[in-house]
């Protein structure tokens, strides 16, 4: 092969080659770098490479320092490098890319003394690996993505399922609840009246034993006087008709507690309860509070403010109950410490209008638009439901009112529900 | 009367090479040690007034034999043939009292021009 | 473990041919960042294609890159190197600082290229192979299962390379398959003459 063949046949190679002495000077600049730069070998050989590309001077001075140092083979990737020389893509129809990728090799040429003369850069189009490999990884990426979104709905299913399983032993507490505050409310109901006719009776008894004593203190018999005396002492009388009364008033005290008990209980769990009916909120609220107050009473003080002659309501009061509740309950878990939560049961013209505000931590902005979301909950997994709020807006909506929330940064939270005060005609109780 | 050389290398093979190389018209008797403390004994009993010392060495490298010579005075003249050429190891050992370092691999030629500098062919 | 593949001469031979070339790797190294490099004994070990993934696999916080030669004779170079001390090395080699993901890669590359390509040039220029090495790349562990490997048995030529002052460590593992180890075992023989 002659000189002028070799000569012609590196100037069209399909890949870009540029010959340089060890001092970076082109010495050769075949057409694939002349065309696709739009820059002549005319311009370009005698010069110093580093100089035309100044903006990559850097990188490729330290390539070919390192193949002067090694006498060896120096390589750069598409991957970690992409677009060495600003090559226009070679895909201008079919791709997205402007530049070509490209891989590069510097190749020293070694003469027979051992030396470097000359070192070779060679340019390869890696073009198409580069975005077939990018597109890769972006449909693995996607997967990826995709996998974690099915992850987390199992994750949240699961929960759902744990949620479901502790609403319907909720359920069947409340129900076992109601059965028992039914079968208890009759016995406490005798033994409440019992005891109020036993009070009855011990008063007529113990009027009668006076009566007794005066009798013989009229008859004057001193032998009488001192056996009844000793009788008495004996028996330690005196005592024992001082406390009976404290004793029984004691009972019936306790009894009445435990009818309260009974009452609250059937009041919140009761069968009918869902039941539209005019209900008192500030009876419901107040049962409500009696059910919770173990909850309650060690993290907040509560502050009621309700409004004298309040109107009744039209809901299904076991539903509103359960509402107050959820609220009540959040805002106690909201406490970091022991605070305040203040109650406020109002009328306007049109609705009923009741407030629930807390000194707790307060709900950050960004979780304010998502704290009605099923399933959203900012506590600790397994402890909170993530169901409360989203239920409690549900049956606020069924009863075509509205749950809002306001929670200025540093100052707790807030939320109002507003309930019509009369029954709207396009209301259909039986709605589900 | 021959001059006593000993060629201290874990290398069967590097061995070989050095005990090739050396000029034929050189008259030694030479002591083969396979570790730095076989290099020692051979010292001490006379075997070496040139000793080829490989740096990289079990039991007992080539910097421990070169610092143990120095210590105890010992009057070998060492010539270092290593494959760890860096300039650092090659201060080291001029430093420990070496008096040439030679690459591997081992250029004949070159171990003849050092021998004749040191005036021993 | 000693391998039946060589006798103890070859073995002796390209253990002196493999510290020779690991020096001139070494060498190489420490001009370009000035400073020194620390150099084990190599090791020559037989190996079954379980223990070599093992090798690969070890928890430890390596990133592995692999380049291929082929010619007279055919098989893959294997680099371990510790992430620890990259950037100083960096610095050294004048690479932007700090690193970008980018950069850490490149860097890997280029340091498996100047310990792999120098300790491979050393042995074909001492036992006079013929030989092109590929680019190298960087190698995913998670792709590399022993099962899918179609060799058995194979040898592996191991140099370490450590740099105390920066904590770096690189391990160069020259792999043959048994299949490709006679055109080594007659050169070495010819070493041996």
């Amino acid at each position: 092969m002659n000189d002028e063949l070799a000569l012609q046949l590196i100037r069209q190679l399909p890949i870009g080659a540029c010959l340089l002495t060890p001092d970076y000077r082109i010495v050769l600049w075949n057409d694939f770098f002349a065309e696709r730069l739009q820059l002549p070998a005319e311009q370009t050989v005698g010069q110093d490479l580093l100089e035309i590309f100044p903006e990559q001077a850097r990188f490729l001075k330290r390539k070919l320092d390192s193949t002067l140092i090694l006498k060896n083979t120096s390589y750069s990737y598409w991957e970690q490098r992409p677009h060495i020389f600003q090559f226009k893509s070679t895909r201008p129809v079919t791709g997205q890319e402007e530049l070509m990728y490209q891989n590069m090799e510097i190749v020293p040429i070694v003469n027979e003394n051992g030396q470097i003369s000359h070192l070779l850069l060679a340019i390869m189009d890696a073009t198409t690996t580069a975005c077939y490999s990018q597109d890769l990884k972006h449909a693995l990426s996607l997967l990826a993505e995709e996998h974690k979104a099915q992850a987390q709905l199992i994750d949240k299913l699961e929960e759902a399922h744990n949620q479901l399983l502790q609403a319907e032993k909720m359920a069947s507490i409340g129900q076992l609840a109601a059965g028992v505050a039914h079968e208890i409310n009759n016995p406490i109901g005798f033994i409440s009246s019992n005891l109020e006719t036993l009070q009855h009776y011990c008063r007529t008894l113990v009027d009668a034993l006076d009566f007794a004593g005066d009798l013989l203190l009229q008859q004057a018999s001193a032998e009488l006087t001192a056996r009844y005396q000793s009788y008495q002492n004996q028996h330690n009388l005196n005592f024992l008709l001082q406390d009976m009364p404290d004793l029984i008033a004691e009972s019936l005290e306790g009894s009445g507690r435990v009818m309260s008990i009974v009452k609250s209980l059937r009041e919140f769990s009761h069968v009918d309860s869902s039941e539209w009916k005019e209900t008192n909120l500030i009876d419901g609220m107040e049962s409500t509070l009696r059910i919770i107050n173990n909850e309650l009473k060690y993290k907040a003080t509560v502050h009621k403010d309700y409004q004298q002659d309040m109107p009744l309501v039209y809901c299904q009061s076991m539903q509103i109950n359960q509402v107050f509740m959820n609220l009540l309950l959040n805002a106690a878990q909201a406490m970091e410490q022991p605070g305040e939560i203040y109650i406020r049961i109002t009328a306007e013209a049109e609705v009923a209008r009741i407030s629930i505000r807390d000194t707790g931590t307060g709900i950050a902005p960004a979780h304010l638009k998502k704290i009605f979301d099923p399933f959203f909950t900012t506590k600790a997994v397994g402890t909170g439901t993530g169901l409360g709020l989203s239920l409690s807006y549900s049956i606020v909506q069924k009863h075509q009112g509205k749950l809002s929330v306001s929670s200025p940064p540093g100052q707790g939270a807030e939320f109002i529900i507003t309930l019509p005060l009369h029954k709207a005609p396009d209301v259909n109780p039986d709605a589900p | 009367m021959p001059i006593p050389i000993t060629i201290a290398d874990d290398s069967a093979l590097s061995r070989k090479t050095i005990r090739r190389a050396l000029p034929p018209q050189w008259d030694v008797s030479i002591c083969e040690a396979s570790n730095g403390k076989e290099a020692i004994t051979a010292v001490k009993h006379g075997l070496a007034e040139v000793l080829f010392l490989d740096l990289q060495m079990p039991e007992m490298d080539g910097y421990q034999v070169l610092t143990y010579l120095k210590q105890h005075h010992e009057k070998a003249v060492v010539i270092v043939i290593s494959a760890d050429i860096q300039t650092q190891a090659q201060a080291m050992v001029s430093a420990l009292g070496a008096f040439r370092f030679l690459k591997k691999p081992l250029d004949p030629a070159l171990l003849a021009q050092t021998l004749k500098e040191l005036g021993l062919i | 473990m000693k391998g039946q593949f060589l006798s103890d001469e070859q073995q002796d031979a390209l253990q002196e041919v493999l510290n020779i070339s690991m020096g001139q790797a070494a060498d190489a190294l420490a001009r370009l960042i000035q400073t020194q490099v620390q150099l084990s004994i190599p090791a020559v070990i037989q190996s079954s294609s379980d223990h070599f993934i093992g090798l690969l696999l070890q928890p430890a916080p390596h990133q592995i890159a692999q380049q291929s030669f082929l010619g007279e004779l055919n098989g893959e170079m294997i680099a371990l190197m510790t992430e620890q001390g990259n950037e100083a090395i960096a610095r050294l080699m004048h690479y932007d600082s700090p690193m970008v993901e980018q950069d850490k890669q490149e860097l890997q590359l280029e340091l498996t290229n100047i310990l792999a390509g120098a300790c491979l040039h050393g042995l074909i220029s001492q036992l006079n192979f013929k030989i092109q090495l590929a680019a190298p790349v960087l190698l995913n562990p998670a792709s590399l299962h022993a099962s899918r490997l179609n060799w058995q048995q194979a040898l592996l030529m191991e140099v370490q390379f450590q740099i105390p002052e920066f904590n770096f460590y690189a391990r160069i593992l020259i792999c043959l398959k048994q299949e490709s180890l006679w055109p080594l075992t007659q050169h070495l023989n010819l070493l041996l003459l």
